[in-house]
């Protein structure tokens, strides 16, 4: 009696493990669900970054910025501070997106030795001039509101066998008609995405290398974003990230000033 | 000679089929022909002044101005504003566009409400009087007064961004063409750039060979018809120039080099040079027949009498154009050496083809000349020998007068080498440029390279300034206008930055400023900046439009900026200098003369040399090179009275009325030998010779100036002026072949002739 039981039981057991992986494929969806990293500058905490882009022929750019960020439902508060090149040391950047408010965007220029308000709508497609716009930076890489994403069939990307998904846009509203993303199965974090314009034309492609873990989160500590079109890169290193919370007085005008 | 002729006489077809396999093999080669009308194209391409700009347009992007000129009466209305943005829209669409820049999305730097802001002049495209006077406003106090707009709301501007790569060009430049004719009326519109002119040239010279091939080939059936009355009379020679023609442009095509506007020439006048022999050759066969030989006998009399004098003929010819290859213009020398090969071919065709044809058919029947015609000819060529014989003094004073009056004009020769002066104002190319010069003050792009030497060096306040000095001396030309640099982008930063207030349109006193202003420039999603500094900080650029000036103000205006720049910077760390296409006109320019000279003295030499190697007397040499002496000298002098320029079609004339026109003496002392060896008195041997020789000059200008005048309806005002003028110096030098050199020879010289 024990024995059936037990055997009952492991049956049981076993066809409840095995059947997600063996009696059915995931599908696109709900790889996308259970993606475990969502983007750079999505979380709260604060990060080191050299970035630095780079024009068709090559020569680069390169800057060293620190940023603040706290994320909440109320909204988002971005602090970013330029640490090097020296001609731009201290110039400081304030980004305010709070619901039911007007989007805030200060700069404090020490060489002017005050800040300025600047207007944000130009700045909607392009995050600080390089080729990311602020949604591909800081907003979530899952897509699922505008994407409906269908599994084509698996590739192997560097050695790594890897989920492809195809996200086709649900209306024409959105910036990219097509988005290809491939995840690595073993960590469930992508590691390319092309993106697709209205004509079929492959415009840019991001690329996440390096995953190291911080704080038991996978984080990639190299991130390029490759415009195809206009033949620029633009490349990302993390020096330092961290999830600890960011005291509220740094996202103020006052604190630009320090 | 005479056993090549029996040979070519005994096995025909051996020969024609000869001729018919390489001519197809030639015909197979010519879809390989391609077309390069860039004014890169004629200068050597490793010239420091291509070097020059390909540097530029590696740091700064292409330099090249592409834009679309729309003129009406005024802009500021509804139905032309909406054109404005239609035609955005639709250029935008069209695959190997980047960007349009209109006067709707131009960015503004400014101080507002929210803050310092970059934005578009206009989000929505104004269509009430209220919005559309906002924009007036908001447009005319811009800094694209001028470049987008007109101050007189005459005209606008829409600045296009080319791709370089991935798409045809020529495609792309079809569908702009199509699209702009589609939306010109009531506005005028018009596409200015260089590589507009570039596709619009080709275009033209592909319809001038499509139509001017054909033209000339009717021109000259006509000609052979009225000469010969006769089926083959016509057949025959074109059959030996159309194999010239096809057997040259095959070499073409087998060496790839494109076919230029100048080389675009040479099917007329290979055409026309080898029908001018086979009508020498065809007259005399007629000749002997006529005097009952048959027809093998008359052939091989033909020949024996005729391959001397056509291969003369070809040989100073081909010097002529072979002298271009001291050309510094790439095509001209390309032209000059193939049009050479191609009168060699021809000669070898007229001197092979010909009679293995007329061996195989029926000689032609007798020529029912007109006996008048023949009088009246042989009159006026009488007249002609008789004042040189009887009224010397008169006759050299006339021909004095007539040379110094007309070569007098030779010192108002003035220079080109702007290919849009190539073409006549009634050309598409031609009326945007004028609209470009009328409204927007200058069509060419000419541009300062300032250099700090270092990374980031731009950045420093001091640099800067010299910019703003540079541009602001650039601004001071009348025939220069809006030059714009980084500075302007750093001063109207710097004064939205201090809430807009005018005297805050300055340099920051600090690096630091600028680097940070730079910074919030890109941050802000500005753009443009590429194109003005280079991506490391270390070059500016500075641009302009300059006017279409004539050779001499544009070198005036070149060497008066190029002096200042080096007499401020010359000892400077700023390494400061002028580039831009009026820089490579100008080499051009002073090439071209060097290029007149180099190749005028190289064909007086190479066949002044031919002529008296053949005729074994310098003396003759000499004295059939003088009748040239007089068609240059006062081809100049026609070209500078009628204020032709020299340029890469005219300045070939020269050399070319040299070895085509050298012919006609060397008829007119040929047939003089033969006359005063039959009749021992000069004055009898000069009336024979004007008179026979005379109508064989006559006929074979004709057939010359004939064939040469279909030029004149080339889409190329170059090219019909050459075509005129090329006429001009064979109506000189025949003439003065039949007055110069009898006289000459009357009153001055006693030649030795010596035996044959």
């Amino acid at each position: 009696m024990r024995k059936t039981l037990i055997l009952v039981l492991g049956l049981f057991l076993a066809g409840a493990a095995l059947t997600p992986t063996y009696a059915r494929e995931l599908s696109g969806q709900e790889i996308l669900d259970d993606l475990e990293f969502s983007n750079i500058l999505s979380a709260s905490g604060t990060a080191e970054l050299t970035l630095i882009t780079e024009n068709v022929k090559g020569v680069q750019r390169k800057y060293s910025i620190r940023v603040f960020r706290k994320s909440g439902d109320d909204g988002e508060k971005q602090f970013l501070e330029y640490l090097a090149p020296a001609d731009v040391r201290g110039t400081k950047f304030l980004s305010l997106t709070e619901k039911g408010r007007e989007d805030q965007m200060w700069l404090y220029m020490p060489a002017l030795g005050r800040e300025r308000r600047i207007a944000a709508h130009m700045t909607e497609d392009s995050f600080m001039g390089t080729d990311f716009t602020y949604e591909e930076i800081g907003g979530n890489l899952a897509y699922e509101d505008e994407y409906s994403a269908q599994r084509l069939p698996d590739e192997e990307l560097e050695g790594l066998s890897c989920y492809v998904l195809d996200l086709e846009a649900r209306s024409e509203d959105v910036l990219y008609a097509k988005i290809q993303m491939w995840v690595w199965k073993d960590e469930m974090v992508p590691l390319q995405v092309d993106f697709w314009d209205p004509a079929d034309t492959l415009k840019k492609t991001l690329t996440l290398r390096d995953f190291r873990r911080v704080e038991e989160e996978l984080i990639p500590h190299n991130v390029v974003m490759a415009d195809n079109l206009k033949g620029t890169r633009t490349i990302l290193e993390i020096t330092k990230i961290t999830e600890d919370d960011v005291d509220d007085e740094v996202f103020t005008v006052r604190y630009l000033r320090r | 000679m005479q056993r090549w002729i029996k040979l070519v006489l005994d096995r025909p077809w051996v020969f024609i089929s000869a001729v018919i396999a390489v001519t197809i093999s030639a015909a197979i080669l010519l879809p390989r022909l391609t077309f390069d009308a860039s004014i890169e194209a004629m200068i050597p391409s490793d010239d420091p002044v291509l070097a020059e700009l390909e540097t530029i347009a590696d740091d700064f992007g292409s330099q090249e101005l592409f834009l679309i000129a729309l003129r009406t009466d005024n802009i500021f209305n509804p139905d032309t504003l909406s054109k404005i943005a239609d035609l955005t829209e639709e250029l935008e669409l069209l695959p190997g566009i980047k960007e349009v820049q209109n006067p709707f999305n131009a960015q503004l730097v400014e101080s507002g409400f929210l803050g310092i802001e970059i934005r578009p002049v206009t989000a929505n495209i104004p269509q009430s009087n209220q919005e559309i006077e906002e924009f007036r406003d908001e447009i005319l106090r811009s800094p694209y007064v001028g470049r987008l707009v007109t101050a007189d709301g005459r005209g606008a501007a829409l600045l296009v961004d080319l791709e370089n790569t991935g798409h045809s060009r020529s495609r792309v430049l079809n569908s702009i063409e199509s699209l702009v004719e589609k939306q010109t009326g009531p506005e005028e519109i018009y596409i200015v750039g260089d590589s507009y002119v570039l596709h619009y040239t080709e275009k033209a010279m592909k319809e001038d060979l499509r139509n001017l091939i054909p033209f000339v080939v009717v021109i000259i059936a006509g000609v052979l018809y009225f000469t010969f009355r006769s089926f083959l009379g016509i057949l025959i020679p074109l059959a030996a120039v159309g194999a010239s023609l096809v057997w040259t442009v095959g070499l073409m095509a087998l060496w790839d080099i494109p076919v230029s506007i100048i080389s675009m020439v040479m099917p007329v006048i290979l055409v026309t040079l080898g029908i001018a022999s086979s009508i020498h050759i065809l007259n005399k066969y007629q000749e002997s027949l006529e005097r009952g030989l048959p027809k093998r006998e008359a052939l091989e009399e033909t020949f024996a009498v005729i391959t001397s004098p056509v291969v003369m003929a070809a040989l100073t010819t081909a010097a002529g154009f072979g002298s271009l290859i001291t050309a510094f213009v790439h095509p001209i020398r390309e032209f000059g050496v193939l049009t050479g090969l191609g009168v060699l071919i021809a000669m070898g065709l007229s001197l092979t083809l010909i009679p293995a044809i007329l061996i195989l058919v029926k000689p032609p029947h007798k020529k029912a000349e007109a006996e008048e015609r023949r009088g009246l000819l042989d009159k006026l060529l009488s007249t002609l020998t008789r004042w040189t014989i009887f009224n010397p003094r008169r006759v050299i004073a006339a021909i004095l007068i007539f040379f110094l009056v007309l070569g007098a004009g030779a010192f108002r020769l003035t220079l080109e080498s702007n290919i849009i002066n190539y073409f006549g104002d009634s050309s598409p190319v031609k009326k945007g440029a004028s609209v470009i010069e009328e409204v927007f003050g200058g069509s060419m792009q000419i541009s300062v390279v300032v250099d700090s030497g270092e990374e980031d060096g731009i950045k420093e306040p001091a640099v800067l300034r010299e910019i703003v000095s540079i541009q602001n001396y650039l601004n001071s030309f009348d025939t220069i206008n809006n030059a714009v640099s980084v500075a302007d982008v750093v001063r109207e930063l710097n004064q939205a930055l201090w809430d807009g207030d005018p005297s805050f349109y300055e340099i920051p006193e600090t690096r630091e400023g600028v680097a940070q202003q730079l910074l919030l420039f890109s941050m802000q999603g500005g753009s443009g900046l590429d194109s003005l500094v280079s991506y490391d900080y270390s070059r500016a650029l500075i641009t302009a439009q300059m006017k279409t000036l004539d050779a001499h103000m544009l070198s005036a205006v070149i060497t008066e900026v190029e002096t200042y720049l080096d007499d401020h910077y010359g000892n400077s760390e700023l390494e400061v200098s002028l580039i831009g296409a009026p820089k490579v006109m100008m080499r051009l320019m002073s090439r071209y003369v060097q290029t007149q000279i180099s190749s005028l003295l190289t064909s007086v030499l190479a066949v002044g040399f031919i002529v008296s190697a053949l005729m074994r007397s310098v003396s003759l040499g000499l004295l059939s090179l003088t009748p040239l002496v007089f068609t240059v000298v006062i081809n100049f002098g026609i070209m500078g009275y009628a204020g032709i320029p020299l340029d890469a079609v005219t300045s070939i004339i020269a050399s070319l009325a040299i070895g085509i026109g050298v012919d006609y003496a060397v008829h007119y002392l040929s047939r003089y030998r033969l006359e005063l060896s039959k009749h021992g008195n000069k004055a009898a041997a000069l009336e024979n010779t004007g008179r026979s020789a005379g109508r064989g000059i006559f006929f074979n200008a004709v057939a010359l100036i004939t064939g040469f005048l279909v030029l004149v309806f080339s889409h190329f005002k170059a090219i019909s002026i050459f075509g005129v003028l090329i006429s001009a110096t064979m109506v000189i030098s025949s003439l003065a072949a039949l007055l110069v050199i009898p006289l000459l020879l009357h009153n001055f010289l006693e030649p030795k002739f010596r035996k044959e």
